[in-house]
C-alpha cells in the first residue's frame, strides 16, 4: 500500500518540478499509521469501506504536504524577484 | 560606472524574473495536478455517503442539488464554484451517514473513525485548495 501511494504521489508531483524528498515528508509515516489502523480493523465488516477511506485519507494529507510545499517555494520566488527588483530600482 | 552597474542588474532582472516567476506557480500547480484529483477521488465516495443519508432522511429533494452543484465544482475545480457550494449541508449528510450506520452495526467503530477522518482532511484540503496563494 504504502509504495502505490508512493508511486501516487510521484507522479502527480512530477507535475509540480518540486523535490518529492521534501514534499513527501511525514507522507510515508502518515500511510504507516494508516496501515496499522487497517490491520486492527480485519474482523470488521465495513472493512472494504475502511480501505477505500483510507486511501483517500492518505491521498488527501499527500496533497495537502504537496500544496504546503509549493507555496512555500512560492513564497521563496517571490521573496526572491522582490529582492532584485528593489535592487535594480536602488542601483 | 554607475550606468553599466544599473545595465548589469536590469538584464540579471530580465533573465531571472520569468524563471522566478514560472517557479512561484507550484502553489497553483499543486492545486490543479495533485490536490484537486484528491479532492476528486474523496468527494466521489464521500457523495455517496451524503445521498445514502438523504435517502435514508426523506432529504433527497433538497440533498440533490446541493450534490449536482458540488459534482460540477470538482469536476472543473473552479475556486468559485467550490467556494459557492452548500458543503456544511453535505458535511452534516456524511456525519449523519455514519451515525446511523454506526448505530446499526452496518460499519464497525474503527470504520466510522477512519470515514470521520476523511471527512475531516476532505474539509481542511477544501479550505486550502480554495484559499488565496501568499
Amino acid at each position: 500500500m504504502k509504495e502505490a501511494v508512493k508511486q501516487q504521489l510521484e507522479a502527480a508531483l512530477s507535475a509540480t518540478g518540486l523535490d518529492l524528498k521534501i514534499a513527501a515528508a511525514g507522507v510515508v509515516e502518515f500511510a504507516a499509521i494508516s496501515a496499522a489502523r487497517l490491520a486492527s480493523a480485519t474482523h470488521e465488516v465495513s472493512f472494504p469501506e475502511m480501505v477505500q477511506a483510507e486511501a483517500d485519507r492518505v491521498f488527501l494529507f499527500a496533497a495537502k504536504r504537496a500544496v504546503r510545499s509549493a507555496d512555500a517555494a512560492d513564497a521563496q520566488a517571490i521573496g526572491l524577484i522582490r529582492g532584485l527588483l528593489l535592487g535594480a530600482a536602488g542601483a | 560606472m554607475r550606468n553599466s552597474l544599473e545595465a548589469a542588474l536590469l538584464s540579471a532582472c530580465m533573465v531571472l524574473a520569468p524563471s522566478l516567476a514560472f517557479i512561484a506557480c507550484a502553489g497553483t500547480s499543486a492545486r490543479m495536478n495533485v490536490m484537486l484529483p484528491a479532492i476528486s477521488q474523496s468527494w466521489a465516495h464521500i457523495r455517496v455517503q451524503c445521498m445514502r443519508e438523504a435517502d435514508a432522511a426523506g432529504a433527497h429533494d433538497t440533498a440533490r442539488p446541493i450534490v449536482a452543484a458540488a459534482d460540477a465544482a470538482v469536476a472543473t475545480g473552479d475556486v468559485v464554484a467550490i467556494v459557492a457550494v452548500d458543503w456544511p449541508v453535505l458535511d452534516a449528510l456524511a456525519e449523519g451517514d455514519v451515525v446511523r450506520r454506526l448505530a446499526s452495526q452496518a460499519i464497525g467503530p474503527i470504520t466510522a473513525e477512519s470515514l470521520r477522518g476523511r471527512l475531516a482532511e476532505f474539509i481542511e484540503e477544501r479550505a486550502l485548495y480554495t484559499r488565496r496563494k501568499p
